[in-house]
């Protein structure tokens, strides 16, 4: 190595303060769904916990509401398995701070393995309810409260 | 001049001779090293932060905030890279160095490559 080699750290000057999007700072959850009825109580859940939730049909309009507004957090409910992953990237793609959950049918395990690398919150089952809501929350406060 | 603020994710005890941490989301420390024009002209390490799920983007922030402009990295998921990527910090691949000063070498060289996407950790892979 060249150069001699001084103390880095505690230089104010090389301090940059950044963050990605607004998400890290907002309650604004997007639910992507066809199926709003198998919903309805979880929505409620995160509405008492005073998240705002909107929805939309598709990932194009998930997609084109996460564009406008960056949400903390987006759900995805696919018609198929095998388009989570996929969707969920077109979505880090527009900013990789907004954190997600998908519905999923796949083994827990299967599915962190599937998943591995895109740091989903957690799977949901195909008709969440208050519970899953609560744990949800309570594991993105955790994540934030680590600075994610 | 040009400088460059490189981020390595490290074995401890960090440093030019430690051991490169070959996943940057689940690494001991982290050597950070001052580049201008090829050479090293301050070190000092950071320590890592703990990781949760869902937490992927917190080493990123954590690093943002700290000054870092690039990244050495062996392993990394889709989501942080796209994090680094959207936050203009670049990550060069540096999987094959067993130093930290091996790895900071071939930076300096300019004989590493960018991370891609197909190099990242998931989807069964890893």
């Amino acid at each position: 190595m060249r150069g001699q080699a001084q103390p880095l750290l505690h230089r104010p000057d090389l301090r940059r303060r950044r963050t990605l999007g607004a998400a890290m700072k907002n309650r604004r959850i997007l639910l992507q769904t066809s199926r709003p009825e198998a919903w309805e109580d979880f929505v409620a859940q995160l509405q008492h916990d005073g998240c705002t939730v909107c929805m939309t049909a598709t990932i194009d309009q998930c997609k084109e509401a996460a564009r406008r507004d960056i949400p903390v957090l987006a759900l995805l409910d696919p018609p198929f398995g095998d388009l989570a992953r996929a969707w969920v990237l077109e979505l880090m793609m527009i900013d990789a701070g907004m954190h997600t959950a998908v519905v999923t049918e796949m083994d827990e395990e299967v599915f962190h393995d599937v998943m591995e690398g895109l740091g989903i919150l957690m799977p949901l089952p195909p008709e969440p309810g208050a519970s899953e809501a609560r744990r949800l929350l309570g594991l993105l406060k955790q994540v934030e409260s680590l600075g994610g | 001049m040009s400088k460059t603020v490189l981020a390595i994710p490290s074995e401890l005890p960090g440093g030019m001779d430690a051991g490169m941490g070959m996943h940057f989301g689940h690494c001991d420390i982290y050597t950070v090293v001052e580049i201008e024009n090829g050479a090293v002209t301050a070190q000092g390490t950071l320590p890592s932060i703990p990781h949760q799920q869902g937490g992927c983007m917190a080493p990123v922030q954590y690093l943002a905030g700290h000054g870092v402009t690039a990244m050495l990295a062996g392993g990394m998921g889709m989501r942080p890279l796209m994090g680094f990527n959207q936050m203009h910090i670049e990550v060069f691949f540096a999987g094959n160095y067993p130093t930290v000063g091996q790895a900071v070498e071939a930076f300096c060289a300019g004989k590493l490559n960018r991370f891609s996407t197909d190099q990242t950790c998931g989807g069964g892979a890893h």
